[in-house]
Parts: C-alpha cells; structure tokens; sequence
C-alpha cells in the first residue's frame, strides 16, 4: 500500500514539476501514450525492488508475533520495546530489547562521531587535494577511490591486519578505538570526492582575498571556502554516514564484537535473541526520514507557490 | 588551524580514556542467546566487575577468536570436538578446582559422566559441561502421515524417496559440514567420526542423491522457524533445545502447537563445555565465573532463558519440581539427552585435513541442486 | 590556495599506513603457511597457490563472476532509463531525488536482504496475512535459486547504478537538447549522438559500483540462501578456519580485479566526479 503511495506521490511530483516547466520535449512526450506507460513501469520496478523490502520489514514490524513468517494480530510492542522494554514487553523479550537498545546506541554513537571527524578530515584533506598540481592531484584521487571501489571484505582484511600488528605493539584491545578508526577510513573518502568538485569551482582568489581583508586562516576558511562548497560538504556527510550506519563487515573483523552495531546483532543473533524490535527501529529509520523529507519539500513548495501568488498579486 | 588539531587531540585523547575503563573486565566467548541476561547483571554487581561478551556464531569462529589472541578471552563455552582440538594444540589451561567451592567431581548427571568418561583423556580437568543436547529430527506434525513416518523410520527420511513424497516435502539440512554429514553417517550406519575413505565416499554419493532428489534446504538458526512457521518446511535436523526454543514462543503466543521432535536411537550427543583458554589475563574473575555458573540456583535462572538442558543432578533434580518443566521432561523424551545415551556418539576432533575433506563433500552436494 | 597543498601529505600518509602497507603484507601472508598473523615467523611455502587449481574455487570465482554480470545487466536495463526520466523530467529538486534513491540504503542491508529472502519462501508474513483475510495463497518457493540471488542482488545495488547515471545526465547542458532539435534530429538520434556518449561516464561508474559488491560481497548471497560465492569463501578463511595464506592468496585475485576497476575509473573520470 504504501509502495504504491510513494509511487504516486513520487509520479505526481515529477508530473506537476513537468508540467510547470513547459518544455518543448516535455510536450512532445505528453502528446504521447507509450512513452508515458513506459515511464511509469520503469519507475514503478525501481520503486518496488528498492522499496519492497522495506514494506515487508514495516509488515514484520507490527506483527504481534516473533516468528516473523505468521502474523498473528496488529501490534505496536515492538515499538515500545524500543522505548522501554520493560513496559512494553515480557519475559526474554526484555533482554533481547535491551540488547537492540544497546546496539542502535553503539550504532548511532559510532556513525555519528566517524561522520563528524570524516567530514572534518574530508575536507581538510580535500583542500590540499585541490591545491595539487593536476597530475598529483589525478594520483591523490586514484588513492581516494581505493576503499570506494575495493571490496568491503579485503578493506576489513587489511585494516584488522594494520590494527593487530599496531595494537599487539602497544597491548590494546580492538573495540571503540579500531571500530571508529575504520569507519572513519572508508568514510573520508566519500567526503573527499563529493567535496573536491565544489572546490574547483571556487576561485583560487577567494582565500587570498579574504586573509588580505584582514581575516584570519581559519576565519577565511569559515567564511569564505564552507559557505560556498556547503552542498559538497552536505552530500559527503550523508554519503559518510550513510556508509557507516550501515556497515557491517569491517565492523565484524574490526573490533564490533565488543561494540556490537546493529548490523552485527542481525547477523550473529538468528533465533530468539534478535528482538522484532528492531524491525521497528528499521521502519523508523527509514519511513519516518522519508516522511518527514517528504512534508518539509511539500511545505517548501507550497511556500514556494504562495510567495509567487503573492508577488502575482502585487503586481495587480 | 592549530585550535582545529587541538580539538582532535582532546577527543581521540578522550576516546582513548573512554576505553580504558578501570573496572575489572571479564572477557566471554559465548554463543549467542545462550547466557541469561540476569545473571551477567548479578554477576557483575557481585565481582563488581564487567562481563565483556563476544559472541560468536560457530565453534570454528570461536577457535579463530581464541587462537589469533584479538581478545584476551578469560572464558569460552565451546562444544566437545572444539575442546579437544583446542586441547590438543595446549591452548586450555587445566582447571585448578580449589578455586571452584561449588565443584563437586561427582555433581554432574550419571549419563553425561558415562560419556565424559569414554572421552579424551583428562577432559574433565579441562572443561566444566554448561549444557547438553542431541540431535534430532524436528517436524510438522499437521502434515498428513508424516508423523508415523518418521517415528518408524528415523534418520531415513531423509534420503528415502520411497518414504515421502519427493515432489511436496521440504526438508531442512544444518548449513554446517560436520552436522549435514553427520545426518549422513547415521542413516549409513557409520561412526560419526569416521575418517575411512570409502565410507566418505558413500557419504558424498549419498549427499548428492539427496540433492537432486528432494527440496532441501540449508541453514543454520532459521531451520527451526521455518518448521514452526507451518508451510516453509515440514521436516528439518535440528539441535534439541532448538526445538525447545520454539515450543516455548509458540506457546507464549498461545499458538497451535503442532511441532514435535523424534529423536533417533542412534544420534549425536553432544555438550558445550566451559574453559579457560591460555589467552586469559584474569584467571581468577574467570574461576569465580565458573564457579557462579555451578551453583544450582544460577543453572536454574539460566535454563529458563536458554531453554537447555543442564548437566548437574541437583539442577534436573530442581526442574523435576518445578510446575512447568517437570511437564516438559514428562511429555518430551528429547529434553533430557541421557535418554539417547544407548545410540549417541560425541563428535571428536578429526585434524584439519578431514575438516577440508568434510567442507569439500558437503560442497558437492549443495553443487548437486 | 596553494598554501593548502601540505594538507594533503596527512592524507597520503594515512591512506599509505592504511591501505598500502596491509596489501603488502597481505602478499607475504600470500606466500605464507599461517594460523594468524604472525608474519614474521611463519613458514614460507608455495603451497596456498594450489588453491587456484582446486575446482569448488574456480567454480567459486566463475559462479562469482556470473552472478554479479547478470545481476550489473538488470541493474543497467532498470536503472538507466530510471536516471534518464528523472533526469530529463526537469524534476529540479535534486535533494528529494537523491534521498528517495539514498534513504532505503539507511535501512539495513541484512534485514533487507532478509526481508526478500523471506518473500522467496512459501510462507511469509504476506502469505500469512493474507489468511487470516481468507485468501490461501502460497509464495514463490525459489530460496536459494539462482533466480532469487540476482533479483536480491539487484533489488540491493539498483541506487548504486541509478545515482551515477542521473549524476552525469543532470549535468547535461539542457541546451544541447535544443541544437540538436533544431537542427532535425527525432528524439531518437538525440539520444543516440548526445546523450548516450555523455552518460557513457556514469554507467561505467554504475557497472563498477554494482559489479563489485556484487561480486565480492557476501551478506546479500548468504541472506538468500547462496554460500557459495568468492566473498562467504574468503571470510571463512579468516573467521573460522583461521587459513590466513589462503584467504589472504584469493583477497589478492581479487583485488587485482579491482585494481583493472580502478585504473578504469581514473581513465573515464579522472576527477572522480561520478563515484558517488
């Protein structure tokens, strides 16, 4: 049901935007019935394979039982659980809540902090990239892409065999401080890459003319450089912690046992200790972002649409 | 600029105090869903010390967190063949029982002392039984005939076409090599450890008519609720006290129950035993755990978690008088594993080079579909 | 801005420490009998190598291979006609797109890949709620099959392939459209001339990107029942038969295909522009 509301929200956007925009092609394609069918088949397959999981983690979320294959009645525990286990649950169930409780915190703990310091890094690292001759800067950029393009699992590999030579010197234990190193890792580069071409569009000049008005470094990269690369920067972070809150080999080989992420309690806990809570904390994630995405491009669009009313209006 | 690496110096300086807790730390290697939760929380106000579990989701994985030393495991619960392998590289410490008030060398249940006693030498000074199963064949019951079927014939059904219907009976296999050849080996008639090359042979033959000939299915923790779930499997090996477990949702949820477990005469038995790996910093946390796990009360709040079997007299004696159990043992033969001492056989450690030849037949046969 | 130019020696460092140094040692580890890492007292012996020949890895590799490219080709089919309405729609607000195809992607892989794993089965929770409406209908019975593999593989790498291709057609100069209308050419030699040698960037960044995961990833297979894949092999190397020489030889294989990949990548976009 609900695949199918966003399928019509989403075609019922990018209609009104089309027909907004009166475009020649646009016309030309209105005109026609096939192109039209076919547009909403391909869109409605990408919808439904990216988005039909979802559903069914939605489905298995208000389901009263824990064996997530019968459904036995509507219920909203799992929910609770989130919030208070012990309220809302009974018997063993508590504890696996607790766990999930635990892990959703270990989760946003470590994706947090690793996409703040990845951001930072990202971007510091991507100034000095962009201030490389090109030939320099093509080789920098070839290494930035290695942890993007390698596999997830050789990226856990070498990273667990860099922090046992490391830690084994120093007689540390993998946990927190491998976890957050690695994902901050394979986060940067993300940053990096999203941040790079904002940066080149910037003229070379602005930094200089900023310190020459009398700004400090710092305060010329505050005010000059960030403003104008922000949507870089915005689109590394997502990307950052997209990756990270949802990792799970590197975190498996790095460390996570001892720091256990969601993913991990999915993949190591198969029977009863999996709490269906975390169905729960999946929909939140993701219908509830998507929700509340939705209704602030809506507002901002209505807001849009009066303004123009508005000015029409004041015109008259 | 020099501000910016100041900050990143305070919190990496700070993370790194953040880890280094002062409380004394237990590091535990356990499987998962297989320790209750209040009893980890009573410990630890007891020793005021911290439990540090690092679960683990095969024996072979808990060999490779032991043996590379990532984690200064104090305490590992690992099954018997994993206890010997480990015991014959000397990577366990032998137990110092002095340190144990609660041991007593008799305290365990007669049947399981039986075969303790057939097994590795020393092994009792080793390793101290947490829980004990056997295999055993899980099923359906509301599928027509199929109930008389496999009391009759045991492990049978798994290979005998003349028995089920190929076409409409779903069967589920452990994705593990050792339990899949396992099943095998029963319906042969062969040890369960046997290493004779012809007999391997058979094996594979037999594996791979299996295959090709029924739906079978492999996985690990998802076989047992896939039969509870009524139409995704109707018959699949399973550990016992993972029938266990899903008797005890379904009847928490008040559903039908209609899933039941045949134990056959000849089967595997098998214990998960409790040791100190060479690994360990803090021995002595780690025999007061040992010793916090012996004690009759604590075995007790654990099987109403976990849901196993436990080893000791006094604590099968406990859950006879208890309302619940004490139905459970009457109406389920599987629950307590000494009733299948007369055909159960313990897995031994067979050397890593049979472990590849294991991996390797079991491949071929999932190849067969 | 020159003055930034020392900013990326940390960088250089930290990716030589974190990624150049572990490949190396990998390599030893190549060459090397070893239960652990413990380079430096491991025997030395060529015997890892007799792995390549063995059938089940070549099958592993092959089976691999297979999965992957036709999962990258339904994947393409999908995603670029996908990229190209949105992209063509006039559809300006890039943010909503971009969270629509970024958004599912928060929510995690496993339980997804279990979700789809779960509709491949007789029973699922949509089956069931459909009986207690009356409705006995039985699910598709096609866990484990190849079939279920690639739509799981598909379903899961499907934004990965979208983004790139709708990152370069975006940034298509909408006035190209109009010279090339202008001077006669139907809607189809417009797209043939200009648009899909532009977009050529994108979709060699989306096969790259879908591909490889697909490849050497190993939560979505073992999700769907599939453990026979190069990515399962290699992880059990180093988690439960603790054969470091071994998985440490096929983590090589692999990552001279991905070497080609990258090198790939650096020739089509040297500015990396549509990794993302």
């Amino acid at each position: 049901m609900i695949t199918i509301a966003i399928i019509i929200l989403f075609i019922y956007l990018v209609k009104k935007k089309a027909s907004l925009v009166k475009d020649k092609t646009i016309t030309k394609i209105n005109t026609k019935v096939w192109p039209k069918i076919f547009k909403i088949i391909c869109i409605g397959i990408a919808i439904i394979l990216i988005y039909m999981p979802i559903v069914v983690i939605l489905l298995q979320s208000i389901n009263g039982s824990k064996n997530n294959g019968i459904f036995t009645e509507f219920s909203l525990k799992w929910y609770g659980g989130l919030i208070s286990p012990d309220t809302f649950l009974t018997g063993n169930d508590i504890q696996a809540a607790n766990d999930l409780q635990k892990a959703i915190g270990n989760t946003f703990l470590i994706t947090i902090l690793s996409t703040l310091i990845s951001t930072i890094l990202g971007i510091l690292f991507a100034l000095g990239i962009n201030a490389l001759p090109k030939k320099q800067r093509q080789k920098m950029i070839l290494l930035n892409n290695v942890p993007i393009v390698n596999a997830d699992i050789v990226t856990a590999i070498t990273l667990m065999i860099v922090f046992m030579m490391v830690f084994s010197v120093f007689d540390w234990q993998l946990g927190f401080v491998s976890v957050l190193i690695s994902h901050v890792f394979f986060s940067i580069p993300y940053v990096v890459l999203s941040v790079l071409p904002k940066l080149s569009e910037i003229d070379d000049n602005l930094y200089d003319a900023a310190v020459d008005l009398g700004c400090s470094p710092i305060k010329a990269i505050f005010k000059a450089i960030l403003p104008a690369i922000k949507s870089g920067i915005i689109m590394g972070m997502l990307l950052a912690f997209t990756m990270s809150i949802d990792d799970f080999t590197i975190t498996f080989f790095n460390g996570g046992r001892l720091l256990p992420n969601v993913s991990m309690i999915v993949y190591l806990r198969k029977g009863k200790a999996l709490s269906p809570s975390v169905y729960a904390y999946n929909t939140i994630l993701t219908f509830g972002i998507l929700f509340v995405l939705l209704g602030y491009n809506i507002y901002i669009y209505m807001k849009g649409k009066k303004k123009k009313t508005k000015k029409q209006l004041g015109g008259k | 600029m020099k501000k910016i690496l100041l900050c990143f110096a305070i919190i990496i300086i700070g993370t790194f105090s953040l880890t280094s807790c002062k409380k004394q730390k237990l590091y535990l290697l356990n499987w998962n869903e297989y320790l209750n939760g209040s009893l980890v929380q009573k410990f630890q106000k007891k020793f005021n010390c911290k439990i540090e579990a690092i679960p683990s989701e095969s024996n072979e994985d808990m060999y490779t967190v032991i043996n590379n030393g990532q984690y200064p495991i104090d305490v590992a619960i690992p099954s018997d063949y994993m206890i010997e392998k480990l015991y014959n590289e000397n990577k366990l410490n032998k137990l110092d029982f002095s340190k144990m008030p609660n041991y007593k060398a008799d305290m365990f249940d007669d049947n399981l002392t039986i075969l303790r006693n057939s097994y590795f030498e020393d092994n009792e000074s080793y390793a101290i039984p947490y829980f004990w199963g056997t295999i055993g064949i899980m099923y359906n019951a509301r599928t027509s005939g199929l109930e008389d079927i496999i009391l009759q014939n045991g492990w049978d059904v798994f290979f005998n076409e003349d028995l089920i219907n190929k076409n409409e009976v779903k069967i589920g296999m452990y994705n593990n090599p050792r339990d899949a050849i396992a099943v095998a080996e029963l319906y042969l008639d062969y040890s369960l450890n046997t290493i004779k090359e012809d007999e391997l042979e058979k094996v594979r033959e037999l594996l791979v008519k299996q295959n090709q000939t029924f739906d079978v299915k492999y996985a690990s923790d998802d076989l047992k609720a896939w039969v509870a779930q009524g139409v995704n499997l109707d018959f699949a090996m399973v550990y016992s006290g993972d029938f266990f477990d899903q008797l005890y949702i379904l009847e928490e949820e008040g559903l039908d129950n209609y899933i039941n477990i045949y134990i056959p005469e000849k089967t595997n038995i098998y214990f998960d035993g409790m040791v100190i790996p060479k690994t360990s910093k803090n021995t002595d946390l780690a025999y007061e755990f040992l010793n916090f796990m012996l004690d009759t009360d604590n075995i007790v709040e654990n099987v109403e978690y976990v849901g196993y079997c436990p080893c000791t007299k006094a604590a099968i004696a406990a859950l006879k008088e208890d309302e619940y159990y004490s139905q459970i043992i009457e109406t389920y033969d599987a629950f307590y594993p000494g009733n299948a001492i007369n055909g159960g056989e313990l897995y031994h450690d067979l050397g890593d080079s049979i472990y590849v030849k294991l991996a390797d037949i079991y491949r071929s046969g999932t190849i067969a579909k | 801005m020159n003055k930034f130019k020392h900013l990326s020696i940390p960088y250089l460092i930290w990716m030589i420490v974190l990624v150049l140094i572990p490949i190396l040692i990998l390599i030893v580890m190549a060459f090397q009998e070893t239960h652990g890492i413990k380079i430096f007292d491991a025997k030395f012996t060529f015997n890892n190598f007799q792995v390549l020949q063995r059938k089940d890895i070549l099958q592993s590799l092959w089976l691999s291979f297979l999965y992957s490219a036709i999962a990258t080709f339904c994947c393409l089919l999908i995603a670029y006609p996908v990229a190209y309405i949105i992209a063509r729609a006039h559809f300006k607000n890039r943010f909503l797109v971009l969270t629509l195809l970024i958004l599912p992607m928060w929510s995690n892989t496993l339980l997804r890949t279990k979700a789809i794993a779960s509709l491949f089965m007789e029973g699922n929770i949509i089956t069931s709620m459909l009986e207690k409406i009356g409705l006995f209908v039985k699910g598709l019975n096609i866990y484990e099959k190849p079939v279920a593999v690639i739509i799981g593989m598909v379903a899961m790498y499907l934004p990965f392939m979208i983004l790139p291709i709708y990152t370069v057609l975006e940034k298509i100069d909408k006035s190209l459209y109009d010279a090339s209308d202008d001077l006669g050419a139907d809607r189809f030699k417009t797209f043939w001339k200009v648009t899909f040698p532009i977009s050529l960037k994108g979709v060699t960044t989306g096969i790259i990107l879908v591909f490889l995961p697909c490849a050497t990833g190993f939560g979505v297979a073992e999700g769907l029942g599939e453990y026979r894949l190069i990515g399962t092999y290699i992880q059990q190397q180093f988690s439960k038969d603790a054969t470091y020489g071994v998985g440490s030889l096929i983590a090589i294989v692999i990552l001279l295909v991905i070497t080609i990949a990258l090198f790939v990548v650096a020739k089509v976009d040297k500015e990396g522009e549509t990794l993302l």
